[in-house]
């Protein structure tokens, strides 16, 4: 490429493409850029007015505290603007005039949530309480509360022309929209909850996210922590869902925990002092640390000037489609240990050495009571029973299942290893069922995929994960498609011909007067099609399974019974086939026993295959079915489980049956015709066609495979009446060999030597 | 000590023989022989999947009564490529085909004019036998290449040469005497029509450079010999079959009870030996490879011919044969000219020189080796050395066609 | 069994051996055998004799016998080391084939080469583009090889 004035252009335009694309902040244009600087001024502003605020002040211009309830409720109509006549800014009292909660609230909060004072002995509060807790969420009230007048910010819309590059001054009430008060109302009256905690130590310090610029910023690390609180909450049938995340203050003295949810019409991170001081203790100690603690968290995050884009398109879509939440909360404390001993629980989950500690008895972390109230929307909830253990603890149950799950995936392993091991004749090949392996399979593909899905989900337990996913991989894509591929080749020529025909044994329809050719299977065509096939039927089910999560409870678990019912099912074909192919009852095969005859003639799955592989599936089903902690929070359904065994074990029984008393013992006898025998007597004219022997030994035929007379009966000479009939072998093409002979030759292919003709299996 | 009766197998041919079991092969060939008509040297029998060798008895081949013997009609080396007329007359000719102007062809012989051309006291200007060596270039004892060049400058010599090189019947006796370029098929005559093949051969400086290569391929193909191009069919020259051919010549001397071959087939250990020697020895005759009478025999005596070796290379390198062969005309070897000159090196040059020894010590090497080839008569000997002025492989050859 | 059949084999190939074709043990051991083809008279290779080396294994006959050309030849489906590729010696072997039968079969490899599926794709190439070529070298290579 020559340097010359085009290159140049060219250059300099895609240097100016790279560089010109959104910095940090995620501004891509002169309005957004307004935009955010609308939003940075405003938040200094409020941080100002924030930092002047005493003990003893009210909010000013804070937004969304610029209305008490007192005030909402002596004018429904009142507009949030700072000052507001005859309001009373220099004076704090934890009452409605002062406060967005009723009176009400507040009695419920004092005496029934933050009820135990704190500081005394006896309470001990862990300080780490990364948890994930689920348990129910009850209404209380949703039509009682007059709801606060929250207005947004007309500078968070966005651009309507391309060409504006000024955003719109002034806010606007949406309880003028016609949606909102449903919307935004909680109507069930009992529900599920599930609340995910985790810490706020560290913050970035600059734009760039690496994560070497986290700063701590906690100098009260003892008493005060920041929280990170992720509420969910939905009714039993999952039709309405809640979420609201928030950031809370930890008080570790007395367990209490306050979130307040943020939004463009919301910021409530400079309301938590007054907050947490409800029940006006110690006076000012507990609002000056929470000041403290919350201007630490400020400035060491540079709060402002790391705002982006996508910060404040996540303030305006709070602010927009749900309501502001409080969550008031009050830990069960942890009285059977001491400080220390806490502390050492906590270091060991965090870095495990093997301190005294006994880690699997470590009590779960549970909210005593807890309150969620909405002051823009006007509803109250109450916890109950709301309690989960520690993230790490969680984290390592999960662990165990996935080690356990990676031990069941090598034992069956072992056990297709041991079955391949045990078919390796196109005979025995021939008798097993092409779908029931196709149906393991499936089950067992979608599991790598499952896991390998997982393991990029959750990486502290990537190792594990990744494993039993590659174990599994191997199981399914390796193992037990190379077997399905020989089972497939060793069936190929089966693929046009009628039942009733199979179940003679023959290979081609009799009125079919068209030779068929013998296709000898190719094995590459075979393996990409089967492994097409593999592929593309593991995406389908996958998506489908995956879509159904989305799905309404009560479709979900019909999904979910009907298809667990159906992949369990996976020795139906194989009794299906059992039938067709007509295998000789145990009695029977044990008369007509010859050492090369007896491997051809039984069943050709290994009891020990049937039974390890049922009992492998069926484990984690009864694991997830009836094991009520369980990690997946699966519902318990005994009866569904004793279903599922007792079918599995009919299955089995069938097989067992099938075994001991002939493949179609449930068959009449007369419906199906016999199979093809090898062993007949032959007449004269054929003997002396096929090579009459010499004249020493005459009534033989010569075996092609060892060139030895093969003396034969035949039924117009009686003299050779005593020719054992099973010591030799005709086939369908009329060639005669020793029985040993063509057995051996069997074991390797399904073809007559001397005219290349497709035999029928033993 | 017992008699059996054994079925002979030849193509549609059969016939029976008794033989005794302790009588040896040789016995045996010659029962065939009366039966058959078949002389015993062109048999080859084959009993369970084996050669008969002369030397066993019947019996250690195990040889059952009344199996069958299969029966191979051999035919020597002396048969060449369908270029020629010979095809089945020739397999029962059994001279050795030592020298190139042997009567392969039986025809022509470019030659035939020159040496009468020189009893006449014509002065063609050819090489003197100087340029050879002392003997005539048979060993590799030293060369005069300057004389050589300095002859090629010569127009009358030049143009001789033009002439030579467009009579297609020159060519092909080239082509035949030198089994490299029989091996090359079609492409060699191609090769030799084309004139700026022609224009190498007659420049003396291209001769002069590919001289000095030849010196330096001196070390290189010696080397290379047996590990050539194994996947290389057809461009593959012997090389990579020597083992093959020594063992065929063995099994051939072996098969053949004929005395002149033992002779010549140690003439042939013989030159073999000269050409091993010289071959790790930087040679400066290129041209005593050809001059070797079985040259088709090479092994590792290629050395001094950088002609195979740049078809060597060239047929390793590109994979293909002729392609590359003819692709890439290399600094061509002047060995052309020894088969050109197998013949004119006969004649002696210039007359004038004479020789005041008495013939004894003037041909004693060249006696010698007579000697050493088998034959013994000193006074025919002397008369041919004297009519072929010093060549010992004109002399046989003049010994064989019995013209002394 | 195997020995059983080889023996068999062996005085069968004795009494009534095939027309260009000749084979047995090497020395004492029964499942090694050497044996040595006629250049098919119509073929480039009349007049040559051509050593193959056999070995049965130990399962024959319900396993090939291992045939390898030990003689150097030109054909399309017999490479440089002596393997011929042929169907019946790999997966369309029978147990009804003997080795008499194997012999034949490749002595009509000789006349017939097959091209399309070859063992040393340039010989094949110039027996398919130049098959005087072919023929000439062929010759060549049993003048020099085989004789």
């Amino acid at each position: 490429m020559e340097i010359n004035g085009n290159t140049l252009v060219f250059l300099i335009l895609i240097l100016f493409l790279f560089f010109s694309s959104p910095g940090g902040d995620g501004v891509a244009s002169q309005y957004e850029f307004t935009q955010l600087e609308k939003l940075r001024n405003q938040f200094t502003t409020e941080y100002e007015s924030f930092q002047n605020m005493t003990y003893t002040d009210n909010f000013r211009n804070i937004t969304g505290f610029k209305l008490s309830y007192q005030d909402i409720i002596t004018n429904r109509e009142i507009n949030a603007t700072y000052p507001i006549e005859n309001k009373d800014y220099t004076h704090w009292a934890n009452n409605q005039t002062y406060l967005l909660l009723p009176d009400r609230l507040i009695d419920t909060i004092n005496t029934k949530v933050w009820s135990t004072p704190g500081g005394s002995p006896n309470n001990i509060f862990p300080p780490n309480i990364t948890t994930s807790m689920t348990g129910h969420i009850e209404l209380v009230a949703n039509d009682e509360y007059t709801p606060i007048r929250m207005p947004v910010p007309n500078y968070f819309e966005p651009p309507t022309d391309f060409a504006e590059n000024n955003p719109p001054g002034g806010e606007q009430y949406y309880d003028e929209w016609p949606n909102y008060g449903e919307l935004h109302n909680v109507t069930f009256q009992n529900g599920e909850l599930n609340i995910q905690v985790t810490h706020l130590d560290q913050v970035h310090t600059e734009l760039n996210q690496n994560a070497k610029y986290k700063k701590r910023f906690n100098s009260q690390d003892g008493r005060w922590k920041l929280l990170n609180l992720k509420i969910e909450f939905f009714d039993k049938l999952e039709k309405e869902k809640h979420v609201s995340s928030s950031i809370a203050v930890y008080d570790i003295r007395r367990g209490r925990i306050l979130g307040m949810s943020q939004s463009s019409k919301f910021h409530s991170l400079f309301a938590l002092p007054h907050y947490m001081n409800l029940r006006n203790e110690e006076n000012n100690e507990i609002f000056s640390e929470v000041k403290l603690l919350i201007k630490e968290y400020w400035n060491t995050s540079n709060y402002v000037d790391t705002l982006t884009m996508s910060d404040l398109d996540q303030l305006y879509d709070n602010a927009l489609t749900k309501c502001e939440y409080m969550a008031f909360l009050q830990l069960e404390p942890w009285s059977q240990y001491t400080k220390d001993q806490i502390k050492q629980i906590d270091d060991e989950l965090d870095w495990p050495i093997g301190r005294p500690v006994n880690i699997s008895h470590i009590p779960p972390v549970s909210i005593k009571s807890g309150l969620l109230y909405s002051p823009d929307c006007g509803v109250q909830l109450q916890f109950n029973d709301v309690k989960g253990p520690r993230t790490e603890l969680k984290v390592r149950t999960i662990r165990i299942h996935i080690i356990i799950g990676i031990l069941l995936f090598a034992a069956q392993i072992y056990l297709l290893l041991c079955q391949m091991q045990h078919t390796n004749t196109p005979s025995s090949i021939n008798k097993i069922s092409f779908y029931s392996f196709s149906m393991i399979n499936l089950v067992d593909g979608s599991l790598a995929t499952l896991y390998f899905v997982a393991a990029s989900v959750l990486p502290e337990l990537y190792l594990p994960l990744v494993l039993s996913s590659f174990l599994s991989f191997i199981l399914a894509s390796i193992f037990e498609t190379r077997y399905m591929i020989s089972i497939y080749a060793s069936q190929v020529n089966e693929a046009h011909v009628g039942i009733l025909t199979l179940l003679r044994g023959h290979l081609r329809n009799e009125d079919d007067h068209v030779p068929r050719t013998t296709i000898v299977p190719d094995e590459a065509s075979i393996s990409g099609r089967l492994y097409g096939r593999f592929f593309f039927s593991l995406i389908i089910f996958i998506f489908v399974v995956s879509s159904s999560t989305s799905w309404p409870r009560k479709i979900r678990m019909i999904f979910e019974y009907i298809a667990i019912f159906a992949l369990n099912s996976y020795w139906v074909p194989q009794i299906f086939r059992n039938t067709i192919k007509g295998i000789a009852s145990r009695r029977d095969r044990r008369r007509n026993n010859s050492p090369t005859n007896r491997r051809q003639n039984e069943m050709p799955l290994l009891w020990r295959f049937i039974l390890g592989t049922t009992v492998i599936r069926t484990l984690p089903i009864i694991y997830v079915f009836t094991y009520s902690a369980n990690i997946f929070r699966h519902h318990r359904d005994v009866t569904f489980v004793v279903v599922l065994s007792l079918w599995l074990i009919f299955q089995i029984a069938i097989l067992y049956s099938q075994d001991i008393l002939g493949s179609r013992w449930f068959l009449p006898q007369h419906s199906i015709p016999e199979g093809y025998t090898y062993f007949k007597p032959i007449s004269l004219q054929h003997s002396i066609e096929h090579g009459g022997g010499s004249k020493d030994e005459p009534y033989t035929v010569d075996c092609a495979i060892c060139m030895s007379p093969v003396p034969v009966y035949i039924e117009e000479v009686e003299g050779t009446h005593k020719v054992d009939i099973h010591s030799y072998m005709v086939t369908p093409c009329n060639h005669i060999f020793h029985t040993e002979c063509l057995e051996n030759w069997m074991g390797y292919k399904l073809q007559c030597p001397v005219c290349r003709s497709s035999l029928p299996p033993l | 000590m017992s008699t059996i009766s054994i079925h002979i197998k030849s193509g549609q041919n059969n016939w029976q023989v008794s033989i005794d079991t302790t009588a040896s092969i040789a016995t045996l060939k010659d029962e065939i022989a009366k039966v058959s008509e078949i002389p015993a040297t062109n048999q080859r029998l084959i009993y369970s999947g084996k050669i008969l060798k002369d030397d066993q008895n019947v019996d250690f081949y195990n040889i059952q009564d009344g199996h069958s013997v299969h029966l191979v009609r051999s035919g020597k080396k002396s048969t060449p490529t369908p270029a020629t007329t010979n095809t089945t007359t020739n397999a029962s000719n059994n001279t050795v085909p030592s020298n190139i102007s042997a009567g392969q062809t039986g025809g022509f012989n470019p030659l035939a004019d020159l040496t009468s051309a020189r009893y006449a006291g014509y002065n063609l200007n050819l090489p003197s036998a100087d340029a050879f060596g002392p003997d005539g270039g048979m060993n590799q004892s030293g060369t005069n290449p300057d004389e050589f060049l300095s002859m090629l400058d010569n127009p009358i010599v030049q143009s001789q040469m033009n002439e030579m090189l467009s009579n297609p019947q020159m060519i092909d006796f080239m082509i035949q005497s030198n089994p490299q370029l029989q091996a090359m098929g079609p492409q060699a005559r191609q090769m030799f029509q084309s004139p700026m093949f022609r224009q190498m051969l007659t420049n003396p400086d291209m001769i002069r450079q590919s001289m000095q290569l030849a010196n330096m391929m001196g070390m290189g193909p010696g080397a290379r010999g047996s590990t050539n191009a194994t996947d290389n069919a057809a461009s593959s020259f012997p090389a990579p079959g020597g083992d093959d051919i020594i063992n065929n010549n063995n099994t051939n001397t072996n098969t053949n009870t004929n005395t002149n071959n033992d002779t010549n087939d140690t003439a042939t250990s013989n030159n073999d030996n000269a050409n091993n020697n010289a071959s790790s020895a930087n040679t400066q005759n290129p041209f005593a490879s050809l001059f070797n009478p079985t040259a088709n025999n090479d092994s590792t005596g290629l050395a001094p011919n950088p002609f195979l070796a740049m078809l060597n290379n060239a047929g390793a390198g590109s994979g293909t044969n002729n392609a590359g062969a003819t692709g890439t005309l290399p600094p061509f070897d002047p060995s052309m000219f020894a088969s050109l000159f197998g013949g004119a090196g006969a004649p002696s040059t210039t007359p004038q020189q004479q020789d005041t020894r008495p013939p004894e010590e003037r041909y004693e090497t060249q006696l010698r080796q007579l000697n050493d080839m088998g034959f013994f008569d000193f006074d025919r000997n002397i008369a041919a050395l004297r009519r072929t002025g010093g060549s010992v492989e004109a002399a046989v050859n003049a010994l064989l066609n019995g013209d002394v | 069994m195997s020995s059983k059949r080889i023996t068999k084999e062996l005085s069968d190939m004795g009494r009534d051996p095939p027309t260009s074709c000749s084979a047995g043990p090497v020395g004492d051991d029964l499942y090694h055998w050497q044996a040595s083809i006629m250049g098919p008279p119509d073929s480039p290779y009349a007049g040559g004799v051509f050593f193959l080396s056999i070995h049965f294994p130990t399962d024959y006959p319900f396993k090939p016998p291992k045939i390898s050309f030990t003689t150097k030849i030109y054909h399309p489906n017999i490479n440089a080391n002596g393997n011929i590729c042929l169907d019946i010696l790999k997966d369309q072997w029978s147990p009804a084939l003997t080795l008499s039968k194997v012999l034949l079969s490749i002595c009509s490899l000789l006349t017939d080469a097959n091209p399309d599926d070859p063992l040393v794709p340039e010989i094949a190439h110039i027996y398919k583009t130049d098959r005087p070529k072919y023929e000439a070298t062929a010759r060549e290579w049993t003048k020099k090889y085989a004789v």
